[in-house]
């Protein structure tokens, strides 16, 4: 039993580690691939179309000096990654590339990678398409949102050469619905009282989400979760990541070496990524923007004020025992967030550990293992007292 | 004249002080004194009860203008803090209050001075309370910054959205003042028109004002009127030579009307800068009379440091007689057309995209280093701000392209504490030996 739920998790990891592999599967037998970079891009539409969509990401092996040629050192070192692995030639297998505006960097980097189809000679990523999508919870941004997402559909039709068919968008809002459905049923396996599953294997399975077939990792993801109350319990002191988002696992391991667990995390590869379903009952377009427009918003699209709310509600959710921010350097947004989120968990009762200005892969691991050992034995050491959440012991 | 080499000095709180600049014009000082005066009343007005909004630069003012609302601006007021020397301490109070120090440091200097338990320490008296706040959302911090502000004051805050275009335009300075239309797509157009009425709403509930669209269709014939006599003294500028004027006098006589703009004051100033201008070049007059560089200065001003220039104009007859600030309120503010708010709309939605993303800013930095005849480039890059670089590879690539040489340099335009005079100064000279090629007179 224990078995199958495991070979099924190693198939999750095996999507995450070798991120473009189904995706290079799939251009060769299937049918077209779509990369996308921000967290707007409706997959729904892509999946409906017959295309794969897939997350443009960096790995901990992806040397950032080269996409730093032609960004600036004021964006932060996941674009820079990301931005690399374009133009190094990872993605040439890519049909097509949608850009969203889910940060400042992230829409600049759209101008550079459309510039650079304007003035190089030869470039290895298809020209970018940009899904203009506002955040603003205003009903003029709701309405644009709306047009944006029609001009994306035209977009679809014309790689395609085909109308969209309304029953395939229904289709495919199924499918995507049931990924965030098992997601968040694996994420409650994180949040409750005696947590089965890791914070380093939720980001993966989270991850290999976006890196292969909805419908196959449906599947997997289920056999996995049919089995993962006979996972033994983590034993740890229970930590929630905040500040910049998680491409590849460096961190969330060095923390989970150090008899913690990473219990919740509220970045867009973490969490954000499941909130919300589709309405189905819904006109298919009007219940796509909703979901992607009315869910909680990243740092880099939030007041400080959403950030400390969202903050403190999933902390107490997570019934974490600590906080850790980690924040890219140059990454400004969530920076601007930390003075008052701390504020906020000092009145929890809650400690919270800032790791500013960070590498895109850990540079300082001695360094970082003593924070972290300090951090996490301060918690220890206090979890008697520490009885705010809700009224609950911790430990 | 003041020689920075050896005046950048140290104040008594360890920092690298700046060096005011020599003025050469009269405008500079008329606008200065104006904006002291303009400030001083402004803080009567409202300690006597009319509101106040704090705006951000990006923020369609002619709206403020027409409801006769008062407004001071984000990046004006920082620029004045800096120009007094008062950055350090106010980034320091930031500093102290948990946010790091390379934070956004140009658009964060109000709200550090709003941690200033005497505030009226401040530059004229300190900013007096506000009534609402607006800002753009051209960045991710914009709205952080905004709302920790309006939120110290408890004031309303709206935040107007940014969209992003899918085409790109050719020679975009050629179409912006009438075919504006065409230059932006229509549903951007649109959507900012839609946001600039729900401003005004807000705007017209928050500060119990008016919004007179006579009064508005006035404000925007004033506001083009003002740049066209910038326009005019810009292409005076571009074909003389030597250079009648260098940016330390262009950049606060065109900076300080710029936030005045839609007033008759705003376009008498343009004017007299213009005519102010026309009459050096009569007499003969010459930042260097034997000029032998003219060279550009890509990026934001160094407004603790404006005497920097001068320098260079010594050693080598070297002219910094480009800002973007002149440039840009020649090319870039103009717009006729028939629906008001919708003019207004074209003149802000590109903004973002003509000054800091490539294509669009690299072109229009070449096309105008061609009309100046200019020599080199000095591009200024803040690596505490996301949007300032603009597109650091490209604006490269375009100078190389055009031949002519460019230096990149990385330097906060607000933050005198990281500033190395001595550095910066020999950077720039390497850069007009070595790249130019003109050795010291
Ligand atoms: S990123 Fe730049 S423009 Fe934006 S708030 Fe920071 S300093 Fe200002």
């Amino acid at each position: 039993m224990e078995k199958e739920s495991r070979s099924s998790l190693s198939k999750l990891i095996e999507a995450y580690d070798k991120r473009d592999l189904a995706a290079i599967q799939w251009s060769e037998n299937q049918g077209q691939t779509v990369g996308f970079l921000g967290s707007e891009v409706p997959e729904e539409l892509l999946i409906a179309a017959g295309f794969l969509p897939i997350k443009v990401a960096g790995t901990e092996k992806t040397d950032t000096r080269i996409g730093s040629v032609y960004l600036e050192s004021g964006f932060d070192p996941m674009i820079h990654a990301q931005f690399t692995r374009l133009v190094e030639g990872s993605y040439s297998y890519l049909d097509h590339l949608i850009v969203s505006n889910s940060s400042d960097a992230l829409i600049r980097s759209y101008y550079y990678l459309r510039a650079l189809h304007h003035v190089e000679r030869e470039v290895l990523f298809p020209k970018p398409f940009f899904h203009d999508f506002l955040h603003t919870k205003f009903h003029s941004s709701a309405l644009y949102n709306r047009d944006r997402t029609k001009d994306l559909i035209n977009q679809i039709e014309v790689w395609t050469g085909e109308p969209l068919r309304e029953e395939r968008i229904v289709e495919a809002i199924k499918t995507c619905n049931e990924t965030r459905t098992l997601l968040k049923k694996m994420d409650s396996f994180r949040r409750c009282e005696q947590p089965r599953i890791s914070g380093v294997h939720a980001l993966k399975i989270i991850g290999a989400s976006m890196f292969m077939e909805k419908v196959e990792f449906n599947n997997l993801l289920k056999q996995y979760l049919d089995k993962v109350s006979e996972m033994p319990v983590i034993k740890g002191v229970r930590l929630f990541v905040t500040g910049s988002s998680h491409e590849h696992t460096q961190f969330y391991e060095a923390i989970e070496r150090e008899q913690a667990v990473i219990v919740g995390e509220d970045h867009e590869n973490g969490s954000r990524y499941y909130e919300g379903l589709v309405d189905q009952e819904v006109d298919p377009i009007d219940g796509i923007v909703d979901r992607y427009h009315y869910r909680f918003n990243p740092s880099s699209q939030a007041t400080v004020s959403e950030r400390v709310a969202s903050l403190s509600e999933n902390v107490v959710a997570a019934k974490a025992q600590g906080v850790i921010s980690f924040i890219y350097r140059s990454d400004d947004a969530p920076s601007w967030d930390f003075p008052e989120q701390k504020k906020i968990l000092d009145k929890l009762g809650i400690p919270v550990l800032l790791l500013d200005k960070q590498d895109y892969k850990v540079a300082d691991e001695k360094g970082l293992r003593k924070k972290l050992n300090q951090f996490i034995d301060e918690i220890k050491r206090n979890s008697s007292k520490n009885i705010n959440i809700e009224g609950e012991r911790n430990d | 004249m003041t020689e920075p080499h050896t005046s950048a000095k140290k104040d008594t709180r360890g920092t690298q002080r700046g060096t005011a600049s020599v003025k050469r014009l009269n405008t500079p000082k008329l606008a200065t004194a104006y904006q002291k005066e303009w400030f001083l009343s402004l803080r009567e007005k409202v300690e006597a009860g009319e509101p106040l909004a704090f705006v951000n630069a990006d923020v369609p003012q002619e709206i403020f203008r027409a409801m006769d609302i008062p407004y001071v601006v984000n990046q004006w007021w920082s620029s004045v803090c800096s120009a007094k020397q008062m950055s350090p301490y106010y980034l320091d109070l930031l500093n102290e209050h948990g946010y790091r120090q390379d934070l956004c440091r140009y658009c964060s200097l109000s709200l550090a001075s709003a941690f200033d338990t005497e505030p009226e320490k401040g530059p004229w008296g300190g900013l007096p309370k506000p009534t609402v706040a607006v800002t753009r959302l051209t960045c991710d911090s914009q709205s952080k910054i905004f709302e920790l502000w309006s939120k110290k004051f408890g004031v309303n805050f709206y935040a107007l959205e940014n969209t992003v275009p899918r085409e790109i335009p050719n020679n975009w300075w050629e179409l912006a003042p009438d075919k504006w239309e065409q230059l932006f797509e229509p549903h951007r157009l649109d959507h900012m028109l839609e946001d600039f009425k729900g401003l005004i709403r807000f705007l017209e509930i928050n500060t119990g004002k008016v919004f007179s669209e006579t009064k508005f269709k006035k404000v925007l014939q004033l506001v083009n009127e003002q740049a066209e006599y910038n326009r005019k003294t810009r292409d005076l500028i571009s074909k003389t030579k030597p250079s009648p004027v260098s940016i330390t006098d262009t950049v606060p006589a065109v900076m300080v009307p710029q936030w005045q703009r839609g007033t008759q004051w705003a376009v008498d100033i343009a004017k007299h800068l213009y005519e102010e201008v026309k009459g050096l070049i009569e007499a003969g007059e010459a930042v260097c009379k034997n000029e032998r560089v003219r060279l550009m200065w890509l990026g934001r001003g160094l407004w603790f440091n404006l005497g920097f220039y001068q320098h260079f104009e010594k050693k080598y007859d070297a002219s910094f007689m480009w800002s973007i600030y002149l440039a840009l309120a020649s090319d870039a503010y103009a717009r006729y057309g028939e629906d008001p708010l919708r003019t207004l709309a074209s003149r802000f939605v590109g903004m973002e995209d003509m000054l800091h993303m490539p294509p669009w800013n690299s072109d229009w930095y070449v096309k105008e280093a061609k009309n100046n005849n200019i020599q080199g480039a000095v591009h200024i890059i803040s690596d505490s701000c996301t949007m300032s670089a603009g597109g650091t590879y490209f604006v490269k690539k375009a100078f190389e392209e055009a031949n002519i040489p460019l230096l990149q340099l990385h330097a906060d335009p607000v933050d005198s504490r990281g500033w190395d005079n001595d550095v910066m100064t020999a950077k720039i000279e390497d850069f007009i030996e070595n790249e130019i090629g003109v050795k010291p007179c």
